[in-house]
């Protein structure tokens, strides 16, 4: 039975399987009547921050029981998550207080420089390791207090996820409830989850494809693990052995270390299902993991965009073989159609561009019309993803109608780190591309005209870790004396890679 | 320490400060940093760290040695280093 949105479904499940565990860390469990109870607790001390229905609090939070908490308070309450990588530098989490206009920020790892830095914001910030919530552990059975009479609509906006940007400025992705619920739901019955299986997450919650796994299992009852990280696959592998989860979900890279950095393959876990997305896996590595599995293990690769809530399509396990290189069918909500330049609807078999419709797709970004004007057009969203449909309605992708480039999960416009290089006195301009890479997909290469020296080689990699998290340090820097350009000035990014190569 | 050992964490020492510290100033790193909890080191950095210690040193990381208390520090890696040297 599923609810109008996911607070309310939470309540329905922390009713009818309130001793089950919710959520596990290595330091401890919570039953899902603990974890209501400490969301509870939380509202009042958001509330005594003075937190609102539909205020933006951003979230710069790890993977933890705490965000969780935060998370689920932060909808009981009506207000709009803004969840941020934890790895995101000052300069990054200021522009997205600034474009999401959030009076509170919550977090759990800030340094005191960092600190100092947001005191020149308006925003108030909240550690939530100062925050004491087990009191609340004793409280049974705790009913939602509504004292405000809040109750989140379909309509109502729950949650804002921003995405690398092609002006330098992050986009925020709206979602309401009902993109959330409608999303969730698809997702539940094609995974058939239930309040038996149980998963180990090593996926980052604030992405669209961790928020998805948090919240698919969650509204079923479901057990979610939190796991360490995947620079320690072997790890991760046992961890999956001694928990006897029943699913595991990872991006291409993830499963590229599993079978080649722990011994996955020779003794591979019993597991329900495997979850498989974020950018495309290569057939080679596919078929190695398919291979690698139990037979019972059912493997399913899926496609998504954060603006169409997480998932579009998935590709049922039987199908594997018989539709290989596909990204499989739409979930139930969701409609799709092959466009061409023009915005014409193409027959099957016909490559164009992939839009898609349906009550999963988000409301727009934040207060950006130009941004949503240019992918939304009467209900259908423009993906910027390529591709056709068979005659049997599976989609399969070829390449982006952009220049964004995936680095393992991570999308990241060449934009967004062009403008942080050109800030350097040394450096009159420059150009960030994706490389292939075996493990990651594509890595970041950087051709910068400017002054080589060893000097401000090191300079360079140093601002960029001031104002980058790591995924978006360029791995590598190639000087050079020029960019490629048409005739009207443009960098001609397609070509850099190989007329750079020439050139050099 | 004998001369072996200190070339192999000055290579080490200097892998990481050129790579990811970005700087040859060595009071950047002390030797018990752990490279994940402040940040030096992502997931990839620990895998690039593994290819360079397999090409640098021929030291070969088999999956089971991949844990923190073998490639946490640059204390973890010296003392992993010698006992599969051993």
């Amino acid at each position: 039975m599923f609810k109008k949105t996911l607070i309310d479904q939470f309540h329905y499940i922390c009713d009818a399987y309130a001793d089950a565990v919710a959520l596990q860390s290595n330091v401890e469990e919570l039953s899902y009547s603990v974890l209501r109870a400490r969301v509870i607790s939380m509202t009042g001390v958001l509330r005594n921050y003075g937190v609102n229905p539909g205020d933006r609090v951003v979230m710069v939070v790890d993977n933890s029981i705490d965000y969780v908490v935060a998370f689920y308070a932060l909808w009981e309450i009506g207000a709009i998550v803004v969840a941020v990588n934890s790895q995101a530098k000052i300069y990054e989490i200021e522009k997205i207080i600034s474009q999401s206009q959030a009076k509170i920020m919550l977090t759990d790892n800030l340094n005191e420089k960092s600190k100092q830095s947001l005191r020149a914001t308006d925003v108030e910030v909240v550690a939530l390791g100062d925050v004491d919530l087990t009191p609340a552990d004793n409280i049974n059975n705790v009913s939602p207090v509504d004292d405000d009479g809040f109750q989140a609509k379909e309509s109502t906006l729950a949650q804002i996820i921003y995405t690398s940007g092609t002006t330098g400025n992050p986009k925020g992705v709206l979602l309401s409830h009902g993109n959330l619920m409608t999303n969730t739901r698809d997702i539940v019955e094609y995974l058939k989850l239930t309040e038996n299986d149980s998963l180990l997450n090593i996926l980052p919650f604030h992405y669209s494809y961790g928020n998805s796994i948090l919240h698919t299992h969650l509204c079923v009852g479901a057990k979610v693990i939190f796991a360490g990280t995947m620079a320690f696959p072997q790890q991760v592998t046992n961890d999956i052995r001694k928990y006897g989860v029943s699913g595991f979900s990872g991006v291409p890279s993830t499963f590229n270390l599993l079978l080649t950095h722990s011994d996955w393959i020779n003794d591979p876990p019993t597991l329900r299902y495997i979850t498989q997305a974020g950018g495309p896996m290569s057939r080679t590595l596919t078929n190695h993991l398919l291979k690698s599995i139990n037979p019972r293990t059912r493997l399913y690769v899926m496609y998504g965009q954060t603006e169409a809530s997480a998932r579009i399509s998935w590709l049922p396990p039987e199908s594997l073989i018989s539709k290989a290189g596909s990204v499989g069918i739409t979930l139930e909500h969701v409609s799709v159609e092959i466009r061409d330049e023009k915005g014409n609807s193409l027959p099957a078999n016909t490559a164009g561009e992939v839009y898609v419709s349906g009550k999963s797709i988000m409301q727009g970004y934040w207060n950006n019309p130009s941004a949503t004007q240019k992918v939304l057009h009467n209900g259908w969203l423009k993906t910027g993803d390529l591709g056709h449909l068979d005659l049997d309605g599976y989609i399969y992708l070829k390449g982006r109608n952009s220049d964004m480039i995936k680095v393992g999960a991570h999308r990241i416009h060449p934009l967004e780190l062009e403008e942080i290089i050109n800030m350097l006195d040394f450096v009159s301009e420059c150009a960030v591309t994706g490389i292939e890479d075996e493990v990651l997909g594509q890595k970041l290469q950087a051709y910068v005209v400017g002054d080589e020296s060893k000097a401000n080689l090191f300079a360079l990699k140093k601002h960029c870790n001031e104002y980058l998290p790591a995924h978006k340090i360029p791995s590598k820097i190639k000087w050079v004396d020029q960019l490629p350009k048409t005739a009207s000035g443009k960098i001609k990014r397609h070509q850099l890679n190989s007329q750079l190569e020439i050139m050099k | 320490m004998n001369e072996v050992a200190v070339n192999t964490e000055t290579l080490l020492r200097n892998y990481i400060l050129e790579n990811y510290l970005f700087t040859d100033d060595q009071s950047k790193l002390n030797n018990t940093d752990s490279f994940l909890d402040s940040g030096i080191l992502d997931s990839m950095g620990i895998l690039e760290l593994i290819y360079f210690m397999d090409e640098e040193l021929s030291i070969k990381v088999l999956p089971d040695e991949m844990i923190p208390s073998n490639l946490d520090s640059i204390n973890n890696l010296l003392a992993f280093i010698e006992r599969k040297n051993s």
